[in-house]
């Protein structure tokens, strides 16, 4: 399963952070360092296991916890529609 | 029956009331009522003496009877409120107090119970000017904060606590019924004030007091909680709120007793009155 931005969010910067929102929804969300790049990222498709792979060259750390973040990243993404998969 | 002529940011009204509660009104709308003006009212409001309290009606509609003064009083705060959230368009509604420091408008915004009118009070009575408390109209544009000084609620166990600490000098404080009690600054702005600071009070007993400047990313969607429903699109308040907060400085002010409270606003504004 491929994960990619959806269409019709929109970018805001506030100060020196990034938010997104989708229109027909309520509510914005500022996105901290990791969601950022992963978001990034996702101007392409690409699977969880190589979003992990680009996460652990770009960031140091434990990959296990790294796993659960990215995990949680994109679970939050799917939820507000911020992202969406294809096979 | 006297009438009243009321003035806030956008909107004006007039309020026609029995003569036995002319005091009362005027103490209430001490720095909303005006002598004459040449702009006609948005709304009407008359109340009515009935054989069991008071009614109030609204452009002719009736909204609701009322046992006593204070009851009324409240619900007429309130549907003003309403009315102005409405009335202000395409500002942004903060859920907050307001005071000037110097020459620029500082405004506390916050969740109910988190001290945001007890800062507020504890500012003026520190010697700074009252702009605002319930609704702090700020327009986005000019980032100017319109006043709306209405009666500040407070509970009376606070109030009886500020009393016998420090001297109310600078306002009446009142007590009422239901355990609470008003306070009524003797000044308050008149004129639209440049935002400068945004003040975030959060009372929490088991923690350290303390002074933290915060960054727009990090109080950003915070802040959009404490703004009222826009009257236009989600879009034109995040880009307010985004502008406002990226133009102000904005300190979350944590204390845990009236004392912490009353030294780090102290520490941060300074105080007119040396109190």
């Amino acid at each position: 399963m491929f994960y990619k931005q959806a269409e019709k969010v929109k970018i805001k910067k506030v100060g020196k952070n990034t938010a997104l929102y989708v229109s027909e929804q309520k509510g914005i969300h500022v996105l901290n360092e990791t969601a950022l790049f992963i978001w990034e990222a996702l101007q392409d498709p690409f699977t969880l296991d190589e979003l992990l792979y680009m996460l652990g060259e770009a960031f140091e750390g434990d990959l296990t916890k790294m796993k659960e973040d990215l995990h949680e990243i994109l679970d939050l993404f799917l939820r507000y529609n911020l992202v969406c998969t294809e096979t | 029956m006297k009438t009243f002529f009321l003035s806030f940011p956008r909107l004006s009204i007039y309020l026609t009331v029995p003569h036995e509660i002319i005091p009362d009104i005027q103490a209430t709308f001490l720095h909303s009522i005006r002598s004459e003006t040449s702009l006609s009212p948005r709304h009407e409001y008359v109340i009515e003496s009935t054989s069991n309290g008071l009614a109030l009606l609204k452009d002719a509609q009736l909204k609701g009877h009322f046992g006593s003064c204070f009851d009324l009083i409240c619900h007429l705060e309130e549907d003003i409120e309403n009315t102005l959230i409405r009335a202000i368009g395409d500002w942004v509604g903060f859920h907050a107090g307001s005071v000037m420091i110097g020459d620029t408008a500082c405004v506390i915004p916050g969740s109910p119970d988190t001290g945001k009118t007890t800062t507020t009070l504890n500012l003026v009575e520190m010697g700074h000017i009252f702009l605002c408390e319930e609704v702090a109209p700020v327009d986005p544009e000019t980032l100017q904060v319109h006043p709306y000084p209405q009666t500040l609620t407070i509970e009376e166990t606070y109030a009886e606590k500020y009393q016998s600490r420090f001297p109310v000098t600078n306002g009446v404080l009142t007590f009422v019924a239901e355990q609470m009690a008003r306070y009524r600054p003797y000044v308050a702005g008149s004129a639209p004030v440049q935002l400068k600071t945004i003040l975030m009070p959060a009372y929490e007993p088991s923690q350290r007091p303390g002074i933290k400047e915060l960054s727009s990313g990090e109080i950003f969607t915070e802040l959009l909680s404490y703004c009222f429903p826009p009257n236009g699109d989600d879009e034109h308040l995040f880009d307010s709120v985004i502008r406002i907060c990226e133009a102000t400085e904005i300190f979350r002010l944590r204390s845990n007793s009236l004392q912490s409270m009353r030294e780090l606003l102290k520490e941060l504004f300074g105080s007119k009155s040396g109190l």
